[in-house]
C-alpha cells in the first residue's frame, strides 16, 4: 500500500504539537460567579511518530482536554500549537488549515456516523469538504477500506448494518482520509467487546507503523494504554498530576494516584491489587488550596499528614528521564506501598 | 437441605418468539454452584451471560420463555416455580446487584424507602427494627455517612456511593446466592476496586455463593473460583479460575485471553479471532463456533460437541479436539520478542 505521504522516519526535535498553560473554566452549576477549572494548567508535547496516552477517570477533564485540542471548544487560557502554528482559536484560520492533519476517532462508533450515509460516502465526505471540486478517487476510498481491514462489499452499507467494530473502522478510515500527522483517540475501543477491541488495537498498531502517525490517546482502560503507548500523562481534577514513559510511569510511579490507579485495575496476570485511593474524588470545585487529591492520599495518610499537603499545591516537578509529578513526596511513593503490600 | 451444590442449572434454554421467527439466546447450558463458590459467567456481547443471571431470577425480558431445562436452587426447580413463591425467594434467598445503580434503582424514592421496601417485604420486623436492621446493612457494607445517604435520592450519591447502597439492599435480606451482573463496569478504576474489594470481603464473611456475570478477564481473576465461558448460548468451556487463564482448552477461550492487552504483549499484534457471533446459533447443527475456528475438522460442521470433561474432572470443554491436539490455535498474536524483532521493532 502506497498511500503514506510520509516516510516513517522519527522527525526532529521540534514537537508535533505543544500544549502550554491550557486551561477551561466553566460556570460552576447552582453557584453564580464561581468557576469549576475543568482544565487547569496543562502543558505536555507530542512527538513526531510518538503515541502519548491520557489517562484519567471521571472529572479528570480528559473529555475537556480533547475538546479544546479538536478545537471544538476555545480554552480560557493558554496555548496549543501544532507543527509550529499557533491554533489555539477554534475559529481561526491556522484551526481550519490544521484540520487535514488533526483528525479523531470518537468513542462511540455508530453515533459518530451519520446513519443516512453509505461506507462509500462516509468515506467520502472528509475528501469532498477538503477538496472541494476535485473528483473522487473512486480507487483511493476502496484502498483506504482495505487498509482498515473493510473491503468492495461494505461500499453500499450504511451504519447500522455493520457491526461496532466494522463502525470503528470507518470512523479510522474517514480520519485517514486527508492523510493526518496526528490522530486522538478517544477511548476507541471502550464500547468494544475484547476480541473487537484487540482487532482494532492491531490495526492502530499496523496504520502508525505504515504511515508513521502519531496518537493522543485517550483511555481509563490502563491495559490499553500500557499497549499503545510510548509515554502517559496522568490526569485528576482537571491538572496532570504525572507524566513518564509508559514503562517508567507502570514501573516507578512518581505520584500517590497514579500509582493508586495502576494498582486498582485488576489485571488477568495477578487480579486486583490494593485498593490504595479510598473514597470519591471531591465535586467539583471543592478543592481551594493545598494538593487536589489530598482527601483521597494514601500516601499522606502512611507520613502522618503532612501539613504542606494542606498548605500547598505540589507544582509538576521533573526528574530524570522528563519523569515529571506533582507530588511534595514524590521519592515515597514506590516504598510505602511495599510496606502496604506486606 | 445442606448437601451438594447450592445452585445446579441443567440444559438451560431460552427462546423469544415461535416459529420461523424463533430465536434460542440460551441453548443448554449447564452448570453448578457450591455453597460458598464464586463462579464467573464470561463471555462478549450476546453471548447469553446476562440472560443466565435473568433466568435464575425468574426476570427474563418480555417475550422470552425457558423452554427446557431446570434451576435447582438448594432443591427447589426456580424454572417452574409458581411466580407468588418464586417472590417469595427472589430478593431474600436470591439477591442481585446490577450494572447500573443509577436505572436499577428507582429515582422517586430515598435509599432508606427502597431497602425499607425491601426488609419490610421479607423479613419478620416492624417498625424500630427495620429501621436499625437498615442501618445496620448500610455500615456492614463500609457506607460513611450512614445517614445522609440513607436520606438521599439516587440522584444525590455518586456512582460508587450507590453501587454500594445497592450492594447493601441486595444483602439486606442474607442472601444465600447473590447474582452480581458487571457491578463495577461503569465505576471509575479507583472506585470499582473499591467496590469488587467490598464484594469479595463480604463474601468470604458472610460466605454466600456469587454467581458473577462480566466480560472483565481481569475481574474474573479478582473475584472468581471457577469460570463458565460462554459462546452463542452454550457453554464452551469450565474450569477453575486460574487453570482457565493459563491454559485454556476450547479455541474461543484461548482467543478471547489471547485478545486481551498484557504487560508481556506490549506493542505485539494481539490475538484476533476472525468474523464474528452467529446471529442464529440455534440453526447451526455443528459447533457453534466452527465459522471463526482455525482448527476445524469436518466433525465440527455436522456433530454438536458436547460439554465432557478433559484430562481432570473439574475442567469441561465442548470441544472434538480438546485432549487431542497439544499446539496452541494460531489466532495471528505475536508469539514473542524474538519475531519482533525481525519486523523492526518498532514499538520497544
Amino acid at each position: 500500500m502506497s498511500a503514506s505521504t510520509t516516510p516513517s522516519v522519527p522527525a526532529p526535535a521540534s514537537p508535533l504539537l505543544r500544549v502550554t498553560g491550557l486551561g477551561r473554566d466553566f460556570p460552576a452549576p447552582g453557584r453564580s460567579g464561581s468557576v469549576v477549572h475543568a482544565v487547569a494548567d496543562v502543558a505536555f508535547e507530542v512527538r513526531e511518530g510518538e503515541v502519548l496516552g491520557v489517562v484519567g477517570e471521571s472529572g479528570s477533564g480528559k473529555t475537556t482536554l480533547v475538546r479544546c485540542l479538536l478545537g471544538l471548544i476555545s480554552p480560557t487560557a493558554g496555548r496549543i500549537e501544532f507543527a509550529g502554528v499557533n491554533i489555539t482559536a477554534p475559529a481561526g484560520p491556522e484551526r481550519r488549515r490544521s484540520r487535514r492533519d488533526l483528525q479523531v476517532v470518537f468513542q462511540d462508533p455508530v453515533g459518530s456516523l451519520d446513519p443516512r450515509l453509505s461506507v462509500r460516502d462516509l468515506v467520502a465526505e472528509p475528501l469532498q469538504t477538503h477538496e472541494p471540486g476535485i473528483a473522487i478517487d473512486e480507487a483511493r476510498i476502496l484502498s483506504l477500506l482495505e487498509e482498515v481491514g473493510l473491503a468492495r462489499i461494505h461500499l453500499k452499507r450504511r451504519a447500522h448494518e455493520l457491526s461496532g467494530g466494522q463502525c470503528q473502522r470507518v470512523a479510522i478510515a474517514r480520519a485517514l482520509a486527508l492523510r493526518p500527522r496526528l490522530v486522538v483517540l478517544d477511548e476507541p475501543t471502550s464500547s468494544l467487546d475484547v476480541s473487537v477491541q484487540a482487532q482494532i488495537l492491531n490495526l492502530l498498531s499496523d496504520l502508525r507503523q505504515r504511515h508513521g502517525l502519531s496518537y493522543i490517546l485517550v483511555s481509563h482502560d490502563l491495559s490499553v494504554v500500557r499497549h499503545l503507548t510510548d509515554r502517559v500523562a496522568v490526569m485528576y481534577l482537571g491538572r496532570i498530576v504525572e507524566e513518564a514513559t509508559t514503562d517508567d510511569l507502570f514501573a516507578a510511579s512518581r505520584h500517590p494516584y497514579a500509582r493508586a490507579l495502576l494498582a486498582a485495575a485488576p489485571s488477568v496476570e495477578r487480579g486486583a491489587g490494593a485498593v490504595l485511593a479510598r473514597g470519591d474524588p471531591p465535586r467539583e470545585g471543592a478543592v481551594e488550596a493545598g494538593c487536589p487529591f489530598r482527601s483521597r492520599c494514601w500516601l499522606r495518610e502512611q507520613l502522618g499528614q503532612p501539613e504542606i499537603c494542606d498548605r500547598s499545591a505540589p507544582p509538576l516537578v521533573e526528574a530524570p528521564e522528563g519523569h515529571r509529578a506533582a507530588c511534595h513526596f514524590s521519592d515515597h511513593v514506590m516504598d510505602p506501598v511495599q510496606e502496604v503490600k506486606s | 437441605m445442606t448437601e451438594g451444590p447450592l445452585l445446579r442449572v441443567r440444559d438451560l434454554a431460552v427462546e423469544f418468539g415461535t416459529g420461523a421467527a424463533m430465536t434460542r439466546p440460551l441453548d443448554g447450558i449447564s452448570f453448578e454452584v457450591g455453597r460458598g463458590e464464586v463462579v464467573g459467567i464470561v463471555g462478549e456481547t450476546g453471548c447469553g451471560k446476562t440472560l443466565t443471571g435473568l433466568s435464575i431470577l425468574g426476570i427474563l425480558p418480555a417475550g422470552a420463555v425457558i423452554s427446557r431445562g431446570s434451576i435447582d436452587f438448594d432443591g427447589v426447580d426456580l424454572a417452574s416455580l409458581p411466580s407468588r413463591e418464586l417472590e417469595r425467594i427472589r430478593g431474600r434467598r436470591i439477591a442481585m446487584v446490577f450494572q447500573n445503580p443509577a436505572t436499577a434503582l428507582n429515582p422517586v424514592f430515598t435509599i432508606r424507602t427502597q431497602i425499607e421496601h425491601v426488609v419490610r417485604r421479607h423479613l419478620e420486623l416492624s417498625g424500630r427494627d427495620i429501621r436499625d436492621h437498615v442501618r445496620e446493612t448500610l455500615v456492614s457494607v463500609g457506607l460513611p455517612e450512614t445517614e445522609r445517604v440513607l436520606r438521599s435520592y439516587p440522584h444525590q450519591l455518586s456512582g460508587g456511593m450507590l453501587q454500594r447502597a445497592m450492594i447493601a439492599m441486595a444483602l439486606s435480606c442474607g442472601p444465600e446466592l447473590l447474582i452480581a451482573d458487571e457491578p463495577t463496569t461503569a465505576l471509575d478504576v479507583t472506585i470499582g476496586a473499591q467496590v469488587l474489594d467490598l464484594l469479595r470481603r463480604l463474601q468470604e464473611s458472610r460466605g454466600f455463593s456469587v454467581v458473577f456475570v462480566t466480560h472483565d478477564l481481569g475481574v474474573v481473576r479478582t473475584v472468581t473460583d471457577r469460570v463458565v465461558v460462554l459462546y452463542a448460548g452454550r457453554v464452551a468451556e469450565e474450569a477453575p479460575t486460574t487453570d482457565l487463564l493459563r491454559a485454556p482448552l476450547h479455541p474461543y477461550s484461548e482467543g478471547l485471553i489471547g485478545a486481551v492487552p498484557r504487560p508481556d504483549r506490549r506493542g505485539r499484534a494481539l490475538a484476533m479471532i476472525p468474523g464474528s457471533v452467529p446471529t442464529d446459533p440455534a440453526r447451526i447443527a455443528g459447533c457453534v463456533f466452527v465459522d471463526r475456528c482455525p482448527i476445524v475438522i469436518d466433525r465440527c460442521r455436522v456433530e454438536r460437541p458436547l460439554v465432557r470433561p478433559v484430562g481432570a474432572a473439574d475442567r469441561l470443554v465442548a470441544c472434538h479436539l480438546a485432549g487431542e491436539r497439544t499446539r496452541r490455535v494460531d489466532f495471528g498474536a505475536d508469539p514473542g520478542p524474538e519475531s519482533s524483532a525481525a519486523g523492526g521493532g518498532a514499538y520497544l
